[in-house]
């Protein structure tokens, strides 16, 4: 099979990169590879054949903890293109056999925790055999734990973290730091030795079920480590809190302003002794620039303060018109989550740490990023407003008419886009003649419906009058239909008092009958 | 989909000049390259259910990496999961006749009067178990941003049945509140000035009266 390696090192127009195109043999192993490599690049000077790292995304190094792995069996077909460098890529995973073998705290117990709650995962899935990891870079053959951190996270995350991060936008540089799910951190990991899954279908459903665990695990796993980064095992809750918005807020894309990065730091002490709020500033790459210059509107504030139990978080753009806004978070409930050292992850501190991640994210820092792009005219993120018009509408489309009524209440933008007759036609379908009845005004659809519905929920609200409704045709079995009729027999036939038409009527105002004036009983036809 | 296509093609005719004519794998997976880099593989059968792709495979270019613009790894791999999971019991028939017609949107549940002939051995509604999934995944999304990426991606490779789960999704954020909840739930802008503010609520007024 043909292979293409080309030089990590240069970026640019592809005819300054050399690349070298070798044909190796089905049954060729990596370490075949970087000889070749090695002595073709050793026309200069010599190149040791273990100095040459292979890459297929460029930031992670290609491994095998199988060396007599063929190529195929790591997921190289023929065609593919490989990179080459010669200075240390960041190391990649061994597996995870190796991970059990030597449990390191901290982020090898994150992995071993990650590990254990898919296998047990695994376990409930019907399909057995190996799991999810075909999805990811070059697995063919898969492992049962899917989100294996890798060797030491905390390079690899560094690396991750410190580059820009995609939040939709996409990543600018080659090395990138992924999205939340950090996926290529575990991008390659093989092992050849596991059983093969027992058929390729099996092992996409058993990847199917994973997919949103490992995103799950990812968000567990910076999490943790962001804490840990903080305080070690002895820091205190309301510090780890702080290190968790950090966590979230990196996420989203923002970096420290205060020392470009991602490093948080702590003043020493600082929930135990001081009593002014901590502060701590956060901005996005995009603007980084313009930084040293002026500060307004292009850095977001974040103020926590320690009062008993609570931890109460404020935020504002700085130098903008924004309100301030706070969250108030209550340490004694969040307490177990934030010490997350545990190898055992309950389903119930799972669940706790992933609504205290979907609270950090959608109540603070969504919003911020949102307000920030919005100063300063950047593309948003995604929420809401990022979304085509097309898309908007068909999510309109799924509201009722109430709820309809009430968005167009929230924005101008909605308010247009649900201005737009063709969704209040379905409502109204029924009416369409109503229209063009006796008024000969057409009405919008959304006016119909809106008119019907406040008719009905008088209708509602009126008390029934059991006492004096029975009558001839009074009774509440022979109400004719509510809803105003155009056409048919209701104005030829003889009123007979439907209190329908008793008093203001929608449409048939050609008669005002008081309800005094039914002449003793009889019907009369009034002209 | 033109860039998309158009790239897969160079990429394409890139690898066949490498590979020097030979082949490439027919009738395996395809592989989506995300923003990144990071290459997520889609069996042939679940890229059906995306339009953009099927029309790739048909058109025979859906060989190479396919690079899928604007989508980030994570949610190219959500999005691939529900299309393995969707995949057996994919109708693209059905799919197309469902939910556009105009009314009603949402799915109604009739259940029969009590008078009604019943058969004894009920429908089972949700045969395959697809529905409690696809109300696990959306779930089990971390946050609002994952959900938004997630309705794009899929309005991108033009999978319908995702994008109608996650619009419904969204919807099923705004039902049942009021306008500032809405606003603060789905980070909407307030954009009216106090006098066009008063004007709609006027309007609108009969949504209020509760």
């Amino acid at each position: 099979m043909k292979l293409r390696l080309r030089s990590m090192e240069a970026r640019g127009g592809a005819a300054a990169v050399e690349t070298h195109r070798v044909d190796l043999p089905p049954t060729a192993t990596l370490a075949d590879v970087k000889t070749l490599l090695a002595s073709k690049l050793s026309a200069a000077q010599p190149v040791p054949a273990e100095s040459v790292r292979l890459s297929l995304n460029r930031s992670e190094e290609l491994v095998s903890p199988d060396p007599a792995a063929t190529l195929p069996s790591l997921g190289l077909a023929s065609g593919d293109l490989v990179f080459f460098t010669l200075s240390p890529l960041t190391a990649l995973a061994p597996p995870a056999q190796a991970l059990s073998r030597n449990p390191s705290p901290g982020s090898g117990t994150a992995a071993s925790t990650a590990e254990a709650v898919d296998r047990g995962k695994g376990s409930k899935q019907p399909v057995t055999g190996g799991s999810s990891s075909s999805s990811q870079v070059q697995a063919v053959v898969v492992n049962t734990s899917f989100p294996v951190a890798s060797g030491p996270p905390d390079v690899v995350m560094e690396v991750a973290f410190d580059a820009t991060k995609g939040r939709g936008k996409g990543s600018k540089q080659p090395v990138t730091g992924g999205s939340s799910s950090s996926s290529q951190v575990q991008a390659v990991v093989v092992n050849p030795s596991f059983p093969v899954a027992s058929g390729p279908q099996d092992v996409v459903v058993e990847e199917a079920f994973d997919a949103t665990k490992s995103w799950s695990s990812f968000v567990l796993r910076d999490l943790k480590r962001e804490m840990g980064n903080v305080g070690g095992a002895e820091g205190t809750a309301a510090g780890r809190l702080v290190a968790a918005l950090h966590a979230a807020l990196l996420d989203v894309g923002f970096l420290t302003a205060t020392q470009m990065g991602s490093h948080l730091s702590l003043p020493q002490g600082w929930p135990s002794g001081a009593l002014k709020p901590l502060t701590i500033k956060y901005t996005i790459p995009e603007l980084s620039a313009m930084l040293p210059v002026t500060e307004e509107g292009k850095v977001v504030v974040l103020n926590y303060s320690l009062m008993a139990n609570f931890v109460m978080v404020y935020w504002y753009v700085h130098g903008a018109q924004t309100e301030v806004c706070r969250l108030c978070l209550e340490l004694p409930g969040l307490e177990p989550l934030l010490y997350l050292d545990s190898d055992q992850l309950s389903g119930v501190h799972e669940k706790g740490v992933h609504d205290l991640w979907r609270v950090l994210k959608d109540e603070i820092c969504l919003p911020l990023m949102i307000s920030l792009c919005q100063l300063n005219g950047l593309r948003l993120p995604p929420c809401l407003m990022a979304l085509p018009a097309d898309l908007k509408t068909k999510i309109l489309e799924f509201l009722p008419g109430v709820d309809l009524a009430k968005v167009e209440c929230t924005c101008m933008e909605m308010r247009n886009l649900a201005s737009d007759d063709s969704i209040w036609k379905k409502f109204v379908s029924k009416f369409e003649h109503y229209g063009q009845g006796s008024r000969g005004v057409s009405k919008t659809a959304k006016a119909i419906f809106g008119e019907v519905w406040q008719a009905n929920k008088r209708r509602q609200k009126r008390p029934n009058p059991t006492f004096w409704n029975y009558g001839w045709g009074n009774s509440p079995y022979s109400r004719p239909l509510r809803l105003p009729l155009i056409g048919g027999d209701s104005d030829r036939l003889p009123f007979i008092g439907n209190p329908g038409s008793v008093g203001r009527h929608f449409g048939n105002q050609r008669r005002n009958i008081s309800p005094n004036c039914i002449l003793d009983g009889h019907r009369h036809n009034f002209l | 989909m033109a860039p998309p296509a158009t790239d897969a093609a160079t990429t394409k005719q890139e690898q066949q000049h490498a590979a020097g004519g030979e082949g490439v794998e027919v009738g395996g997976d395809l592989r989506l390259v995300a923003e990144c880099g990071t290459v997520v593989r889609l069996s042939r059968s679940a890229a059906r259910m995306s339009t953009t792709l099927f029309d790739m495979i048909e058109a025979g270019c859906a060989e190479g990496g396919i690079p899928i613009k604007g989508a980030d790894v994570g949610t190219l791999r959500l999005v691939a999961a529900y299309c393995e999971k969707h995949a057996p019991h994919y109708d693209p028939v059905a799919s197309a006749a469902r939910l556009r017609d105009p009314f009603p949107p949402f799915p109604i549940e009739f259940t029969p009067a009590s008078y009604a002939v019943k058969p004894v051995t009920q429908l089972d509604p949700d045969p395959h178990g697809l529905e409690a999934w696809d109300r696990k995944f959306i779930s089990d999304l971390p946050d609002n941003s994952a959900l938004f990426n997630l309705i794009i991606v899929a309005n991108l490779m033009a999978i319908e049945d995702l994008v109608d789960l996650g619009c419904t999704a969204v919807a099923d954020k705004m039902r049942g509140k009021t306008p500032d909840e809405i606003r603060v739930a789905l980070d909407i802008e307030n954009d009216y000035t106090p006098e066009q503010e008063a004007e709609v609520r006027r309007e609108n007024a009969w949504a209020f009266e509760d």
